[in-house]
């Protein structure tokens, strides 16, 4: 079946159901018209009835008031004709049921109007007889009254006239009640009887004249003339009453007959059913309109889409998803045959070109998985690889690159292509990029380039090799480049430079000897103190054996092998050793090199001659120190028995062999009985007075001794305060000049004092006193040899000078004596050292010197001599003053 | 000026000592006593009123500084020479503003003692000039 096909079998079947909705529609439509017309009878019924009811209600009313009052108004009968025919058919019959009962009615009521005149008659004819009887009592009365007051017995009469007057009351009231009730009761019977007989025995006694008596009698045949009336009156109306009750049957008969209640009943309940099948048709009706209006086509639409669905749309559908799997690339599809038609069709010839593209894509996809696995080995080297790899054309445009290059010049690989060298690197850089790419082509032989490169802005260095690269005809096509990094090498080479330089100009600057060796003693390192020491050049020392160059170390060579062996340094300090005619002192020291395998020795030679001299006098002088130490405690000790053998040793030689002539001399010798002249001669004679000189000059030295040694005491209770040095040197130059012991051996004047003062010389922190025993030291020294040595023009050259640098102040003294030679030199300044003869110097007083400027003072003292070129005091205080 | 209107005081617990510099200015024609103490020295000056004190520092008992401050109340125009055996002494800054006492120490032994009797002297010769 073809889908129009199914599409017409769909439209008839919803047509066939639109049909049969109209017919429904007509088939209320006249229902509902005939519904219309039932009612409208029903209606125009009713309203008949309604008029004919009213008119039977009014009939009814009239009739039952004229039952009720018993009066016949006029013109009543006129009503009881029915307006129009009578629904009921019985209408007539009302009609004269209800005339019979009215003339009923009415001839009761003329008969009830006969006996009312009758009893009428009645009454009067009573109140006649009670007037004129009263009348008659009541005279009867006054005159027994009367014949009382004129003394008559008239006592029966007067007693028994008011009896008579009652009984005749009693009378005229049942008379008259049976007039009024029409009904003579056997009470008001039995009233009449009593008073009959009572009057008939009695009343003879009052009427006289028998009067009373007649009228009595005729009072009493009126009441039974009214017993016979009422009677008959009565037997007269019950006859009325009995027809009225069955007229006034015969017309609730007739009225019951002209119910009309069942008729509009009937009415109704035939509009009833009217409405009623109406109704159900309407329901009816509107059922099958809702069922075919709206689910009907809801179900058509529903069956519609379901079927459009399964015919057209779902078919497309799964060709539709059939087809995007073939887009997407799946080719594993089918799409499903479900029908014949056309779209069947459609998906039978696309399934078979589904298989069809599927085994060609198969094989494309088998030979695109051999080229990716292929592409994809060598895109693993060639990213892998930490050089940066490019390739251009021969225009020297980029035709691919590796990652890495990508990403130093910050884009993708493939973003490289076309490019070149001048759209990511400074115009200089390019153009020299393209220069060597050019020189390549021509002569199509690779190359070997340190060049520049720029990463992420920063400059570096590196290594490219190019290459030319030819195509399948051999052809030169393009330039391939392979270039890393190698800044930090470069950089490392120049730092290894710069550091053996460095090292190098370290090992040149050492004021030691430095000698390298390796295990065999060959020389591998020497520097310029060695050329400097040894007189040999390092370019003739490096390479030698150690006992070739430096015939004097070979010794060390066993010292050598061992300190590489154990791994220790070998010290050997203080070693002797004879150049140029003197001993020069050295610590030998040998460091074994034991870094990065390479084995060998670096054998350090320091020349410490200076140093061992100053060791040696300071060892000296830790000894004065201590000896100081005991001086001090011991001095006042010392001093003071001195004191009494040198002071009376002076006073003995005053009164011995100096001035004789002193009073207490001459009495005592007076007393003696010997003169002076004697006792001077036999003083003289003895040797008296050179003895006592002998002791005075020794205890002089001891005193001296004491105090030099006292000066070693490190510690001074004396104030430090700031001096000018100039001042210190002018005072002590004058205090030489007049210093007894100087005078004594030499005269001081002659010898002529040369100042050269600096002119910026701060003043100086120190201990005057002190410095000035140095200088006065120094001063003398110098004078006792220029005038042992006999120098002509003796003279002292005094310089002071400030050191800026060093912060201190500085202070020579010069002289042009016979100098020193060097032995006398080194040793100048050591205690117990001295040149003069024994007996003449303490051999203290440098040392003292020494000892006071450099441990009291922190300061310097030095001496330059030389034999025959006088002697240079230098001595150096600081200007911040002693730290101690 | 004639020396033997002076009187000197020596002072010194070292007997030989104080004999030597007694003997000294004896034969110089002074007038020398000699105390061997401080306390025994301040005896003496309630008596006498010499014009010069050779004085001791280190002594049993009162010291040479103590006695000088206390022999100047007693005697205020009298001249001190100190002569001590200990090098380090120095006198104190109260002595040192007293005209009276000597600014030169005399260290023992005291081997030229004609400088001592002419320290002595000058100091007395300018108390007494001052005085006038």
């Amino acid at each position: 079946m073809t889908i129009k096909t199914k599409i017409l079998l769909m439209g008839a079947a919803a047509f066939a159901l639109f049909a049969v909705l109209a017919l429904m529609s007509v088939r209320t439509h006249r229902q509902i018209l005939s519904n219309l017309e039932v009612r409208d009878e029903v209606n125009s019924k009713l309203a008949a009835i309604e008029e004919f009811a009213k008119w039977k209600n009014e009939l009814i009313r009239l009739i039952a008031d004229i039952a009720a009052s018993g009066h016949v108004p006029a013109f009543a009968k006129e009503q009881f004709n029915p307006p129009f025919e009578s629904p009921t058919g019985e209408s007539d019959r009302l009609v004269t049921s209800g005339k019979r009962l009215v003339d009923l009615i009415e001839e009761k009521e003329r008969a009830s109007v006969e006996v009312e005149k009758a009893f009428d008659g009645f009454r009067m004819r009573v109140n006649g007889l009670y007037f004129r009887l009263d009348e008659k009592i009541s005279t009867v009365l006054a005159t027994a009254q009367m014949d009382q007051v004129q003394g008559r017995d008239a006592s029966e009469k007067s007693a028994l006239a008011p009896y008579v007057l009652k009984s005749l009351n009693q009378l005229t009231l049942v008379a008259m009640n049976s007039l009024i009730s029409r009904d003579f009761t056997k009470a008001g019977k039995g009233v009449v009887e009593k008073n009959e007989r009572f009057l008939r025995s009695q009343l003879h006694m009052i009427d006289e004249d028998g009067v009373i008596a007649a009228l009595f009698n005729e009072l009493f045949g009126l009441i039974n003339v009214i017993d016979k009336s009422i009677i008959k009156a009565r037997q007269k109306f019950s006859g009325f009453e009995g027809k009225i009750a069955v007229a006034k049957n015969d017309f609730e008969k007739a009225v019951a007959l002209n119910e009309i209640d069942a008729i509009v009943a009937d009415a109704k309940s035939e509009l009833d059913r009217a409405n009623e099948t109406l109704e159900k048709s309407s329901h009816h009706t509107m059922i099958i309109v809702v069922i075919l209006l709206f689910i009907v086509p809801v179900v058509g639409i529903a069956v519609g889409i379901l079927g459009l669905n399964s015919i057209i749309v779902a078919p497309i559908r799964h060709l539709v998803d059939a087809m995007q799997n073939v887009e997407a690339g799946s080719f594993d599809v089918e799409a499903p045959v479900k029908s014949n038609d056309e779209i069947g069709k459609l998906a039978r010839a696309f399934n078979a070109m589904a298989s069809e593209i599927k085994a060609k894509v198969m094989e494309l996809s088998r030979i695109n998985r051999t080229l990716k696995e292929s592409e994809f080995k060598y895109r693993t080297l060639v990213d892998n690889l930490p050089q940066r790899i490019f390739l251009k054309d021969r225009d020297f445009k980029y035709v691919s690159c590796n990652r890495n290059f990508a990403e130093d010049l910050g884009i993708r690989e493939a973003e490289i292509v076309g490019k070149t060298d001048f759209d990511f690197f400074s115009e200089a850089l390019a153009e020299k990029y393209r220069n060597d790419d050019a020189r390549i082509l021509r002569a199509t032989a690779s190359e070997e380039i340190e060049e520049s490169f720029i990463k992420e802005g920063i400059e570096i260095v590196v290594q490219t090799v190019k290459t030319p690269v030819r195509d399948e005809v051999g052809e030169v096509a393009g330039v391939l480049g392979i270039f890393w990094d190698i800044t930090d090498r470069k950089r490392a080479e120049e730092d290894l430079r710069k550091a053996q330089n460095y090292i190098s100009n370290i090992f040149d600057s050492m004021p030691s000897i430095l000698i390298g060796v390796d295990l065999n003693g060959t020389i591998t390192q020497w520097n310029s103190k060695a050329e400097d020491m040894t007189g040999v050049s390092a370019e003739d020392a490096i390479g030698q054996l150690l006992k070739k160059a430096f015939p004097e170390m070979s010794s060390e060579l066993k010292r050598v092998s061992e300190a590489i062996q154990t791994r220790e340094v070998k010290f050997d300090p203080k070693k002797p050793r004879r150049a140029k005619g003197q001993i020069l002192y050295e610590d030998v020291t040998i460091y074994p090199l034991i870094a990065n395998g390479v084995e060998g020795a670096v054998i350090r030679i320091d020349d410490v001659t200076e140093k061992v001299r100053m060791e040696e006098m300071m060892v000296q002088s830790e000894k004065m120190l201590s000896v100081g130490g005991l001086a001090a405690g011991m001095a006042h000790e010392i001093n003071n028995p001195l004191a009494g053998m040198v002071q009376t040793a002076e006073v003995m030689a005053n009164r011995l062999s100096g001035n004789l002539q002193i009073p207490a001399n001459r009495s005592a010798a007076e007393a003696a009985g010997i003169s002076l002249a004697a006792i001077e001669h036999f003083m003289e004679a003895r040797g008296i007075p050179r003895m006592i000189d002998t002791i005075k000059t020794s205890g002089k030295r001891v005193g001296a001794i004491v105090d030099n040694m006292l000066s070693f005491a490190r510690k001074s209770e004396a104030t430090v305060s700031s001096h000018t040095l100039d001042e210190l040197l002018d005072k002590t130059l004058e205090l030489a000049a007049t210093d007894y012991d100087l005078k004594k051996q030499y005269d001081f004047k002659r010898i002529e004092i040369h100042r050269d003062y600096g002119d910026d010389l701060p003043a100086v922190p120190c201990e005057g006193t002190k410095i000035q025993q140095v200088l006065l030291n120094i001063l003398s020294n110098g004078a006792q040899a220029m005038q042992a040595a006999g120098t002509k023009n003796p003279r002292f050259m005094v310089r002071t000078r400030f050191e800026k640098g060093r912060q201190m102040a500085l202070m020579e003294i010069e002289d042009n004596g016979p100098g020193m030679d060097g032995t006398t030199r080194k040793r100048v300044f050591e205690p117990f050292f001295t040149t003069k003869p024994v007996g003449v110097g303490t051999g203290l007083g440098l040392s003292v010197s020494y000892f006071i400027i450099t441990e009291q003072h922190d300061g310097e003292m030095a001496v330059d001599s030389r034999p025959g070129a006088g002697a240079k005091f230098i001595i150096r205080l600081p200007l911040k003053g002693a730290s101690a | 000026l004639n020396r033997k209107e002076k009187t000197v005081l020596i002072v010194d617990d070292e007997a030989s000592v104080g004999q030597s510099f007694f003997d000294y200015f004896e034969d110089r024609l002074w007038r020398p006593l000699q105390a061997e103490s401080g306390e025994q020295a301040l005896e003496i000056l309630n008596k006498e009123s010499p014009h010069g004190v050779i004085v001791d520092i280190r002594m049993g008992g009162m010291d040479g500084n103590t006695f000088i401050r206390e022999a100047v109340l007693k005697k205020p125009k009298t001249a001190f020479v100190i002569c001590t055996g200990s090098p380090e002494y120095d006198i104190p800054a109260d002595l040192l503003k007293l005209p009276g006492v000597s600014k030169h120490i005399f260290k023992k032994p005291v081997t030229h003692m004609a400088r001592l009797e002419e320290s002595l002297l000058r100091l007395i010769t300018d108390l007494e000039v001052e005085e006038i």
